[in-house]
C-alpha cells in the first residue's frame, strides 16, 4: 500500500501556493538558524523550527530544490505509515484483520489525503500526525527514562514547527489517563513546565498571540467565509464564529461532514445531486463512528482487564476534543489530521473488539455490525482507491499552478528567479494526464 | 457467538481491503512492466493541450520548440468536433473559450494575420464572452471591430 501511494507521491510537485514563498523566505536568511529566528516576532504564529527546516534542506538540497522537498515529504508518509502500523501492536490474527481495515480508514480519510495532496515544501501537518504516533507509541512501550526524553525531544520540536505540535502534549497525558505508563510521571511533568514555557515564550515574550479571523478564508455553512465576511458579521464577537469551526473540526472527522467548515454533503442533498463519493464518505464514516461508540461503550462495561487497543478509545476522545479546540480560527481538514489519524486507531481498536470478543445479544445485533462493517470496509477501501485519483488531479492543478500563480516577486531579483525557475521546470517536465481524460465515472466516485 | 458469525465478521473487516492490495500489488506490477496504468504517459500535441487546458504541457512544448502558430490533430471530443480537426492552439483555447490560454498563447508568440484575427474575433463574439473577446482583442494590434457574418467557424 505504502509503494502505491508513494508513487504517486512521487508524480507530485512541489506546489505554489503556501510553498514557493515559505522556500524564498528561507532562502533569504542567512543561516539555518537565520531562519529559526526570523519569525519568531510573527503576529498570530509561532513556527521557528518550520522555517529552519525548509532553510536545512533548501541547502542539503545543493541545488536539486524539488527532489529534495519531495523525498522529505515521501519519507514523512513512509514514516507515519510505520508508525502507525507499530502503536497498533498487532499480536493476533484478529488484530492483523483490524489493522488492514484501519489502514484503509487512515488512507481514506480525507484529513490524511489533504496531509498528501498538498505538497508543502515540508508537510508540517504530517510531521505532526507522525510525532503523535511516535509519543502514543513510547506511552504504550514498557517504562523507561528514554521513553521521558524522546518525547520531550519531539513536544520540543513540535511545538515549534506549528500549534499542533501541541497536541504531543495531550496524546501523552491522554495515554496516561487511559492507563498508559510508558511516560513517566515525572517526564510528563517536564512535558508540562515545557508547554508552560511555550505559553510564556508565545504571549509574553515574543507576543506571537493568537491567529486574527482577518487571515483566513473558513466554511461556515453553507458558504465560504472570506476576510472581510468575518469581520462583517462578527467583528469582535468572534465566539459563535470559534464555536462553529471546533463543531465543525469535531464533526467533520467523525462523520466527514462538514469539510473545511463547509456543508458540503447537505448542500448537494439540498440540491438534490448527491454524488455518490459523498454517499460513500458519509455511510463509511457514519458506520465506523457507531462501530466505535459501540465498541467503546462495550470495553468500558467489560469486567475484564483493558488493554492497550481498548485504551486507544479514551485517547481518541481526548485528542479529537483538544484538537479540535486547536482549529477554533478557521475550519480546515489538515489541523485535524492528528484527531484524524487517532479515528483511524479507535476504528482499528474497534474492529479488534469485535473480531476477538464478538457480538453479545440476539442475532439481529450481530446481523447489524456485520452490516456496518461491510459499509464501512467497502467504503474505505473506494475512497483510499480514490486517493490516487484525488493525488492525480491535485499534480495536474499544481503544474498548471507552476505557469499562472506564480507571485512575479519571486520572478525578480537573481537569485530567487534561479529557484522559482528550478522548481517551475521541475514541475512543468512532469507530465500529468488532464482530468479531460479520466474515466468519468471516477469523478463522480471518488473526491477531488 | 457462533463461528460462523466470527468468520463473517472477520471477512467483512478486511475483504475489501484484502482485494485493495491486490488490485494494488497487480497496478505495481503492471507499472514495472508496461508503464503505470494511472499515471499513462499520454502524448498531447499543442492544440490538444490547450483542448484540455493543460497550461503546463502547452508551456513544455513551446519550450521543447514547438510552433504556436501550427496546425494540430485534436481528437474528436476534445473541442466539440465529432471527427479529428487540425486547428491551431488558439484555434482551440477559443473553442473551449478560455480566456487566459489566449492570453497565454499570444504571449507566447502566436502571430496572426488580420484575416486570422477577423475570423477569430467574430468567432469569439459569437459566445458573448467577454473575457474571451477582450483576449482575443489583445492579439489584433489595434484593428476594428470586423464584419461578423455569423456564419464564421473554427474549423
Amino acid at each position: 500500500m505504502f509503494l502505491a501511494f508513494a508513487y504517486d507521491l512521487t508524480r507530485l510537485p512541489v506546489q505554489v501556493h503556501d510553498s514557493l514563498g515559505d522556500i524564498q523566505d528561507a532562502r533569504l536568511a542567512p543561516s539555518v538558524w537565520g531562519a529559526f529566528l526570523a519569525p519568531l516576532h510573527q503576529e498570530g504564529y509561532l513556527r521557528p523550527l518550520k522555517a529552519a527546516q525548509i532553510r536545512l534542506v533548501f541547502d542539503l538540497s545543493r541545488g536539486h530544490y524539488a527532489f529534495a522537498y519531495r523525498a522529505v515529504h515521501l519519507l514523512l508518509f513512509g514514516l507515519t505509515v510505520w508508525a502507525f502500523t507499530w502503536v497498533m501492536r498487532v499480536r493476533t490474527w484478529a488484530d492483523a484483520a483490524a489493522a488492514g481495515f484501519a489502514l484503509t480508514v487512515l488512507l481514506g480519510l480525507h484529513t490524511f489525503s489533504n496531509l498528501l495532496r498538498e505538497a508543502y515544501p515540508i508537510n508540517h501537518f504530517l510531521e505532526i500526525v507522525l510525532f503523535s504516533l511516535v509519543a502514543l507509541g513510547l506511552a504504550q512501550s514498557a517504562p523507561r527514562l528514554r521513553n521521558d526524553v524522546l518525547v520531550l525531544v519531539l513536544f520540543t520540536a513540535g511545538a515549534l514547527v506549528i500549534e499542533s505540535g501541541l497536541l504531543i502534549w495531550v496524546v501523552v497525558v491522554a495515554a496516561r489517563l487511559s492507563g498508559m505508563k510508558g511516560i513517566s510521571l515525572r517526564g510528563i511533568a517536564l512535558l508540562t513546565l515545557l508547554l508552560g514555557a511555550y505559553l510564556g515564550l508565545r504571549f509574553l515574550v515574543f507576543s506571537n498571540g493568537i491567529p486574527l479571523i482577518t487571515e483566513r478564508s473558513t466554511g461556515y455553512f453553507f458558504r465560504v467565509l472570506e476576510q472581510d465576511d468575518q469581520v462583517r458579521l462578527f467583528g469582535s464577537r468572534t465566539w459563535p464564529l470559534y464555536a462553529y469551526n471546533i463543531a465543525a473540526s469535531m464533526l467533520s472527522v467523525l462523520f466527514s461532514e462538514p469539510r473545511a467548515g463547509q456543508l458540503v454533503a447537505t448542500a448537494q442533498l439540498l440540491d438534490g445531486r448527491v454524488q455518490p463519493w459523498t454517499i460513500v464518505a458519509l455511510a463509511s464514516s457514519l458506520a465506523t463512528t457507531l462501530l466505535v461508540l459501540v465498541a467503546a461503550v462495550h470495553a468500558s462495561r467489560s469486567r475484564s482487564a483493558r488493554d492497550d487497543g481498548d485504551r486507544l478509545f479514551v485517547v481518541f476522545g481526548i485528542v479529537l476534543v483538544a484538537n479540535a479546540v486547536l482549529s477554533f480560527a478557521y475550519a480546515k481538514g489538515d489541523i485535524v489530521s492528528v484527531a484524524g489519524a487517532f479515528y483511524a486507531l479507535a476504528a482499528y481498536a474497534a474492529v479488534r473488539r469485535i473480531l476477538a470478543v464478538g457480538v453479545t445479544g440476539s442475532l439481529v445485533s450481530a446481523a447489524v455490525v456485520f452490516g456496518l462493517l461491510v459499509v464501512a470496509s467497502t467504503g474505505w477501501a473506494l475512497r483510499t482507491t480514490g486517493l490516487h485519483y484525488s493525488l492525480r488531479y491535485q499534480a495536474f492543478k499544481v503544474r498548471n499552478d507552476w505557469v499562472s500563480d506564480v507571485d512575479p516577486k519571486w520572478l525578480e531579483e537573481p537569485g530567487a528567479r534561479a529557484v522559482s525557475e528550478q522548481l517551475r521546470r521541475a514541475a512543468v517536465e512532469k507530465r500529468v494526464l488532464a482530468p479531460r481524460f479520466y474515466p468519468r465515472w471516477e469523478e463522480r466516485w471518488f473526491e477531488e | 457467538m457462533s463461528r460462523a458469525w466470527r468468520v463473517a465478521f472477520v471477512v467483512a473487516a478486511v475483504a475489501p481491503a484484502v482485494v485493495l492490495v491486490c488490485v494494488e500489488f497487480g497496478v505495481l506490477v503492471w507499472a514495472s512492466v508496461a508503464g503505470h496504468p494511472r499515471w499513462p504517459d499520454e502524448h498531447l500535441n499543442l492544440s490538444e493541450a490547450a483542448a484540455t487546458r493543460d497550461t503546463a504541457e502547452m508551456v513544455r512544448l513551446i519550450d521543447g520548440g514547438d510552433d504556436p502558430n501550427g496546425h494540430y490533430p485534436v481528437r474528436p471530443g476534445l473541442v466539440d468536433n465529432n471527427a479529428e480537426v487540425h486547428i491551431t492552439p488558439l484555434e482551440a483555447a477559443i473553442a473551449i473559450r478560455r480566456a487566459e490560454l489566449v492570453d497565454l498563447l499570444f504571449k507566447d508568440g502566436v502571430r496572426l494575420t488580420a484575416d486570422e484575427w477577423a475570423r477569430l474575433r467574430c468567432v469569439a463574439a459569437m459566445s458573448d464572452d467577454e473575457e474571451l473577446i477582450a483576449a482575443v482583442d489583445k492579439g489584433g494590434s489595434g484593428q476594428r471591430d470586423p464584419s461578423c457574418t455569423g456564419r464564421e467557424t473554427l474549423w
